[in-house]
Parts: C-alpha cells; sequence; structure tokens
C-alpha cells in the first residue's frame, strides 16, 4: 500500500487545517506531504481511478546522493533540504561532518561499517549501492550523503545513481564543495586562467595520461601511490615513480605544493611547498592532492588569432 | 589597522540553493557587500543586507574586460581601504573564471588587511554532478574554449575533455554571431582523435531551483550547431579503451589483469 499518499487522504478527511491548506495552496500542501510528481497529478486530475492504483502500490522510492563539502560551514539550502526531506539518511562522513547534519534528520545511519579492511574497493561499492538502494526498492526516499563532491573521486556515489536509474528508480546527485574548489581558493589559483588538467595519481602514472605543461596539474592522492608498501626513496616507490614522470616534462627545481584542505572550521589548510627533487622523500597523507604550477605561460598563436578575427569581421554574405 | 577586511565568497551556479552556510554569514555580517551575480541571487543579497552594491556598474560594454577588472580591483580595496568588512561575492566559485579576485586578495593582504577567500560550487561541480562524468575515474581537462585553439593546447582523447564558453569561441566582444571559422578549426582539432561519429555533450548547469539542467548530445560532426550562447559547455567523453602500461603497473607493485 501507499501510506504517503493514504496518509495524506486521511488528514483532508480529518483536518480542518489541513484541508484548508490544500484547498488554498493544492500544490505545496502536496509537496509538503511528500508526494511524488504522479501523485500529485493524479489528485490534481481528480482521476479516482488513478488514485486508486496508485493508492493499491508502494510509491516510487527515490535516491539523492548529495555533497556535504569539507567543512561543516560548506552545506548548501539544496543539500539541507535533501537531508531534512529524506525517509532514511546515510553518510560516509568524518565525526565534523556527521554531527553537522544530525540534527536535520531524524534517520540517519552510517555507512562507514561498510569499510571492513578486508574489503576490496569493488565490494565496498557493491555493498554501499546495496545498502542505499534496498529502501528506495521499498519506496523510500534516499538521501546518500558523501564527503566533499559526490561525483569527485567518489565511485560508491556514481555506482548507486547508475543502479538506481537501470531499475527505473528516480536518482539525482547534488554538487557540494569539493577539495579541488577548497585548493583554488586557499592557493589562490584561477584554473580558468591556463586551463586545468587533474588525475587520480596512480591512474595517472600506470595509463601514461598525456597533459599539457602550460596549464596547471592536480594528482589526486598521491598518498596512495605506494600500494606495495615499498620502503621510502625504494626506486619503485611511486613517489619516486612519480618524481621520474614529472621529470620528464619538468626541470628538477620545479615548485609544487603537497595541500590538505583544512578539515573543520577552525583550522587552517595545509600547504608545503617542494621541488621535484625533494618528492621521493616525502610522505603524504590520504588527503593530500599535489598541485604543479604551469612550467611557462601558454602564448596565444597570433595567426589563430587572425583567422578568428577574420571570421568576426567578415560581412554575412561572406559567409 | 583600521578594522577592515575582505572575505571573497561564492554564491554557486543555482541561485541562492547553492549559497554555503559560511557564506551566507560573510553576507549578512559585512559593512558593505560586493556583488557580481546573477539578478535573483543580487535580490537576496540585497535582502539579506542592504548594505550592498553591484558591481555590474563598473562594467561598460565594449570596454576591454582588463579595465572592467581593475575598476572592480580599486573599488574593493576602496571599500577596506576605509575601515569596512567588505564581503565580495560572486556567481558560482569566486576563485574560477575571475581575475579581479585573486588580485584583490594579494593587494588586501599586501596591504595588511586580513582578507580570505571561500570555496563555492562551481560549474564544473555541477557538470560532475549532471552528467556523472566522475575526474577520479580517468581524470579531466579542462580549457576555455578559444584558448584551447590558440595556445595549441596538448589534450589526451582517453581522458574526459571539457571546453567553456565554446559558444562563444573566437568571439572577445560576446553578443556577435556564432563564430563559424572558430568552430571549424575546434573540429579540425578534435577530429583525428575522436572520429565524426563520436558523441559530445553540450551541457548547461541549472540556475534557477526547480530548474532542470540541459544536454543535448551529437555526433563530433556537427560542432557547427553549437549556438552561441555564452553559458553552452562542451563536455567531449573519452574515446577508446584505457589501457594500463604493464611495466609501470609492475614497478608499483599491481597486477594488471590480461585483456
Amino acid at each position: 500500500m501507499n501510506q504517503r499518499l493514504a496518509d495524506f487522504l486521511i488528514d483532508l478527511a480529518e483536518d480542518v487545517a489541513a484541508r484548508a491548506a490544500f484547498e488554498s495552496d493544492p500544490a505545496g500542501a502536496m509537496a509538503r506531504a511528500g508526494l511524488s510528481a504522479a501523485e500529485q497529478a493524479a489528485v490534481r486530475s481528480r482521476d479516482q481511478r488513478q488514485i486508486r492504483l496508485l493508492l493499491s502500490r508502494a510509491p516510487a522510492g527515490r535516491l539523492t546522493v548529495v555533497g556535504a563539502g569539507i567543512r561543516p560551514a560548506h552545506l548548501t539550502p539544496e543539500i539541507r533540504d535533501a537531508i531534512a526531506g529524506a525517509d532514511r539518511v546515510f553518510h560516509q562522513l568524518p565525526p565534523g561532518l556527521a554531527a553537522g547534519i544530525q540534527p536535520l534528520n531524524p534517520c540517519i545511519e552510517s555507512l562507514l561499517d561498510l569499510y571492513a579492511p578486508n574489503r576490496s574497493p569493488g565490494e565496498i561499492t557493491a555493498a554501499t549501492v546495496e545498502r542505499l538502494l534496498a529502501p528506495a526498492r521499498a519506496g523510500e526516499a534516499v538521501c546518500a550523503v558523501f564527503h566533499g563532491h559526490p561525483g569527485m573521486l567518489c565511485f560508491p556515489a556514481g555506482a548507486a545513481i547508475r543502479q538506481a536509474r537501470q531499475e527505473g528508480l528516480e536518482a539525482a546527485m547534488l554538487p557540494g564543495v569539493s577539495a579541488e574548489d577548497c585548493l583554488y581558493a586557499d592557493l589562490g589559483i584561477d584554473p580558468a586562467t591556463h586551463g586545468s588538467q587533474s588525475f587520480e595519481a596512480t591512474d595517472f602514472l600506470v595509463h601514461r595520461r598525456r597533459f599539457d605543461v602550460r596549464s596547471l596539474l592536480l594528482l589526486w592522492q598521491v598518498g596512495g601511490l605506494n600500494p606495495a608498501g615499498r620502503p621510502a626513496r625504494h626506486p619503485d616507490h611511486g613517489l619516486a615513480v612519480l618524481a621520474e614522470t614529472l621529470r620528464g616534462h619538468y626541470p628538477p627545481d620545479h615548485r609544487v605544493a603537497a595541500y590538505e584542505a583544512a578539515a573543520d572550521d577552525a583550522s587552517l589548510p595545509a600547504i608545503r611547498w617542494l621541488t621535484l627533487a625533494e618528492l621521493p622523500d616525502q610522505e603524504f597523507s590520504p588527503f593530500t592532492t599535489l598541485y604543479v604550477p604551469p612550467l611557462e605561460k601558454p602564448v596565444a598563436d597570433p595567426d589563430v588569432i587572425a583567422r578568428l578575427q577574420a571570421d568576426v569581421a567578415a560581412p554575412d554574405d561572406d559567409r | 589597522m583600521n578594522g577592515g577586511s575582505l572575505d571573497i565568497v561564492g554564491t554557486g551556479i543555482r541561485a541562492v540553493a547553492q549559497v554555503t552556510a559560511e557564506a551566507r554569514r560573510c553576507i549578512e555580517a559585512a559593512d558593505l557587500v560586493l556583488y557580481a551575480t546573477d539578478a535573483v541571487t543580487a535580490r537576496w543579497i540585497e535582502r539579506l543586507n542592504p548594505r550592498a552594491e553591484s558591481l555590474d556598474r563598473l562594467y561598460a560594454p565594449g570596454e576591454p574586460r582588463r579595465v572592467t577588472y581593475e575598476r572592480t580591483v580599486a573599488r574593493i580595496l576602496e571599500a577596506v581601504r576605509q575601515g569596512r568588512r567588505v564581503c565580495a561575492a560572486y556567481y558560482g566559485h569566486p576563485g574560477v573564471f575571475v581575475h579581479a579576485t585573486h588580485a584583490s586578495l594579494r593587494l588586501a593582504r599586501a596591504e595588511g588587511y586580513p582578507a580570505r577567500m571561500l570555496p563555492a560550487v562551481s560549474a564544473s561541480d555541477c557538470l560532475f554532478a549532471d552528467l556523472g562524468a566522475d575526474p577520479g575515474h580517468r581524470g579531466c581537462q579542462s580549457h576555455e574554449a578559444t584558448d584551447f585553439l590558440s595556445h595549441h593546447t596538448v589534450f589526451d582523447p582517453a581522458v574526459p575533455l571539457i571546453l567553456w564558453q565554446v559558444g562563444i569561441i573566437g568571439d572577445w566582444g560576446y553578443g556577435g554571431r556564432p563564430n563559424r571559422t572558430g568552430r571549424r578549426m575546434l573540429l579540425d582539432k578534435l577530429l583525428p582523435a575522436y572520429g565524426p561519429d563520436h558523441e559530445i555533450v553540450l551541457y548547461q548547469a541549472a540556475q534557477f531551483a526547480a530548474i532542470p539542467h540541459l544536454t543535448a548530445r551529437f555526433p563530433l560532426r556537427r560542432l557547427q550547431a553549437v549556438p552561441g550562447d555564452p553559458y553552452c559547455t562542451l563536455f567531449v567523453p573519452p574515446t577508446g579503451a584505457s589501457r594500463p602500461d604493464r611495466e609501470v603497473a609492475a614497478r608499483l607493485g599491481l597486477t594488471v589483469p590480461d585483456r
């Protein structure tokens, strides 16, 4: 049975104030009751057969995946409303951010128990998707809250959205303030000035990604570059391999920044500048990002500019 | 010091819905809010804090952008030097596609005033959420479309590519007709890497609450059809299999499955 729609119709029958609210603003009253677009349309059409049909089956669940930002002060109105309006909220947040969303909804559960040390990333993703979709399949509005931006370096979030859509459930992702957003604010860099290129560090090395040294380069998760647990300064330590790769493009004294965003509203970001030659000696946390500034300023090709300007200057009938 | 300070905040892309809690507090607490936002956010700022002034009036049509930018920096710094707690509020992320904010921040700090920039939801954040293109997967390359041509930017077709302001490629004045040479040159640059049938996505983020984002998918060969809209962004999905390099993987101690 569709309890949500039934409860709404009970209120209309029993509660004078609810009836008055519905009569003065039907759309608003139905939205406040959490009715889906299909349920609202059925009530508005006064089609009793359609209403009976919707009452007889469980309502379609939905999944909203949202980002809580990096610090508690990053919460936005649309994220707050998504959390407050859900039947069930799941989160994968560090304690400070988790405490920030706690007052918004009485049904909040952590997903952190899925991160058992013996589980592979693939198994964690599968378990997360299952945990999120089970209540959505049963007709509940599920909100999943992730650290930072749920669409950046967060495979369970994307996998859950794809799986939900495949099963015919409504699914949406709302952006949060990302670590990249914090980096640009804290380092005072405009990524649009000369363009940007960002890669997960292991992916960058293993796939030999091509890039332009005149645009800035960001490498995520440089702390995870040592999967085999090699000792520091081992020639096959990930940081040695990275330093070697970057040395093919930049001089050894090229200065790069190891960046970690502030985790709470009272702290400052951690920014450490070092040269490429010093890179193999470092030890990075899992949240460290490496910022490699452009090697030189790109110069616009005057021939390209002239051709582009000739188009704008040409009279219409020449085209 | 005379008590002057500078907070530079972003209001996100979807008007009002994406303002962070800390950005809102800065706007509320400021002695003066200088804003460059969309009209809905502008109205919201003025309701929140009547001591607000638009930076749009510093912009004169046809003037080089550098002049507008210098005037903006001058206005922000003038207010800070008067000893006011100034909040500069910008559409999207205040540090992305904005020159005046970074320059104001540096100048205010050099003069000894407390100054900071707070991050916000950017246009690329909306794109990653709406198109489901996680940059953790194969990375991401992001360039201004005209720069991408005139700088002969090197790119990797196995990695997602975002080209901003593709609608106004080769158009420095805004508001001219679509630059067909620019579209043809971009097509010439992308064709050898992707082929004519590669599906590309024209994307426009949702700017207002309850309005969905827009996407149009078409084959690369129809690039000429991109409308002359400054808000349109081109997303080029990656092409081809992305095969790991066995030698690098072995050095790192990773096992690569056989094909």
